[in-house]
């Protein structure tokens, strides 16, 4: 088996200028890797329509860096003629009549979708357990989640199974599952990449991001797939910088911030002590690092369950058997055949988050929860606004732990979103944010947030590419392979 | 945990059908979430009293009123179940 998707994405392009290689040798290696995989990573896989699509590409000039790059799309972004199931039986033979608009980005620069990635019902979950389809397995140890809800995202690309994908992230579920796995995942800042084609969640929250095996990857794929977007209103006018711009410069003048929330006990202690010998490092390269105190970031769990869900129960009260999807057999009337199909089409946790946030949102709770909890989401961005005035970046780990066992505490409704504790806030203030591999623990991978400033991934990148350097982890899971 | 009662009203709200064995689980799990979200009322706010609804700065977003690509029907009818080529086929909602 050849080894061309061990290297980095430059590595891989020059091979493809020089002529050592034709796409059809990556897309060949990813299948080849893939069908040899016990990941569960895919749903769909596009076989046929990629091996074309790397044919004809050895008649095309080579014109930017991703040119036949193979890559995996997490399944629930729309792309045109190929299933996309969001890992929910209620949408597994659902058949797109269009692509999402990162998918039309990544066509143009004729990068190579390889398949569709596994990840939680409708994306709420942090284990991959929710999925329809069977949970991905963690490439490191296949007995510890893998993290979600990008699950197969993140495995596909810690497995060396692609080299990119793209996850989504709505509380942490691009970050979480690259803490888990080993993975660099960039959120980046709300309405920096557009919506446009993605199977809503949580409007309000939602964003595509990256997720890659090293940071300047990371970075070349935000360049792909950040702008303007005239389908998606919430798009933002922002210019669009390179985001490998900073890569490699020196940080001696970052200010930078450590919130006592991120490191306070509710954090595994051999975790934060991975975290502190990074702020070590930093401090000796000349950065500023201050310990502070915020306020608001305590309340992330309610805060997610009252907005995500609300807006969630009203983003999914389209699937009701009619215009596509699963259809119950057992109805008399209209509202049986809305409330037999959401029944069976529906998994556990998708109708104990509906049931919530239409419960939120009804009557006097609107006013007594979901207004309330819109006034905390303010001061809690009013908070980091403040912060990022004083600083260019904030640190923390990603995650309260590293990976567990699969099935652990899965009746537990309030688990996997206390996973996202220390994701969440970033989302409520829209703010872009990474999960970098700083280490492990008992052999499971430790992941690092950093978040940025609005609009300013680039700054981000250069201390994750500070940090990468520094450590050189070997971050594959298959050993000396 | 919740009542069977007040299951009902929540799984009425987002249409949901409750299979009789899911009653206990759902009264206790959402019992669980519910006393989460009850936090966020004690929430000190400093009297604020401005919301944010969306991280999102764009300032009145309009779509020209103009005629851009559409979908044909076949495109639109192409996941639907029950169609007669023309209509998507529903159960009758008005009750003579």
């Amino acid at each position: 088996m050849s080894k061309y998707l061990d290297l980095s994405i430059k590595e891989i392009n020059e091979l493809l200028k020089n002529k050592t290689i034709k796409p059809l040798d990556l897309v060949n290696e990813a299948f080849e890797r893939i069908e040899s995989s016990n990941l569960n990573a895919f749903i769909t896989l596009n076989k046929e329509e990629a091996l074309k699509e790397a044919k004809e590409l050895e008649n095309k000039e080579i014109d930017n860096i991703l040119f036949g790059i193979p890559v995996a799309i997490k399944d629930n972004i729309v792309t045109k003629g190929l299933r996309t199931t969001a890992a929910s039986h209620i949408l597994d033979d659902f058949d797109p009549i269009y692509d999402a608009e990162v998918v039309r980005k990544i066509k143009d620069s004729h990068m190579i979708i390889i398949g569709k990635t596994n990840m939680d019902e409708f994306a709420m979950g942090s284990t991959g357990e929710t999925s329809y389809f069977g949970n991905t397995l963690n490439p490191w140890d296949n007995t510890m989640v893998p993290g979600g809800s990008s699950s197969g995202s993140a495995a596909a690309v810690s497995a060396r199974l692609v080299p990119i994908a793209l996850g989504t992230d709505t509380g942490g579920s691009i970050r979480q599952p690259s803490s888990f796995c080993g993975t660099v995942g960039l959120k980046p800042t709300y309405g920096r990449v557009s919506r446009y084609g993605l199977i809503a969640f949580a409007s309000s929250l939602d964003q595509i991001g990256p997720i890659t095996r090293n940071v300047i990857d990371n970075a070349l794929m935000l360049n792909v797939i950040a702008g303007r977007d005239d389908k998606d209103l919430t798009s933002s006018y922002e210019d669009v910088t390179d985001y490998t711009s900073l890569i490699g410069k020196d940080i001696k003048n970052l200010k930078i911030a450590v919130p006592d929330f991120y490191m306070s006990d509710a954090i595994d202690k051999e975790v934060r002590n991975k975290v502190t010998n990074i702020i070590d490092m930093l401090k000796k390269a000349g950065c500023t690092v201050h310990s502070i105190s915020m306020k608001y970031v305590e309340n992330a769990i309610p805060l997610y369950q009252v907005i995500a869900l609300g807006e969630a129960s009203s983003n999914l009260a389209r699937y009701d058997g009619v215009k596509y999807g699963y259809v119950t057999s057992e109805y008399k009337d209209i509202e049986q055949l809305y409330k037999m199909t959401r029944y069976e089409g529906f998994g556990r946790e998708v109708k104990r988050r509906l049931m919530i946030g239409s419960y939120i949102l009804s009557g006097k709770n609107a006013d007594k929860y979901y207004r309330k909890a819109l006034i905390v989401r303010k001061k809690l961005t009013d908070e980091f606004k403040d912060v990022l005035s004083k600083y260019d970046l904030i640190i923390g780990p990603t995650n309260t732990d590293s990976a567990y066992p699969l099935g652990t505490k899965q009746d537990d409704a309030l688990k996997s979103f206390y996973d996202d504790l220390l994701t969440i806030p970033v989302n409520m203030a829209g703010l872009p944010a990474m999960s970098l591999p700083i280490g492990f623990k008992n052999g499971m991978p430790v992941g690092m947030h950093i978040i940025g400033n609005y609009f300013k991934e680039e700054v981000i990148y250069q201390l994750a590419s500070y940090i990468e350097k520094e450590l050189n982890l070997n971050l594959d899971p298959r050993g000396d392979k | 945990m919740l009542s069977k009662e007040e299951i009902d009203h929540v799984a009425e709200l987002a249409r949901l059908h409750v299979d009789d064995s899911e009653y206990e689980l759902y009264g206790k799990q959402l019992y669980d979430i519910l006393s989460e979200i009850e936090k966020i009322e004690s929430v000190d706010v400093e009297g604020e009293t401005k919301i944010m609804i969306s991280p999102c700065t764009n300032i009145n977003e309009y779509s020209n009123d103009s005629i851009g690509p559409m979908l044909s029907k076949e495109d639109i009818l192409k996941n639907v179940k029950h169609s007669n080529g023309d209509y998507i086929v529903v159960p009758t909602v008005i009750n003579e």
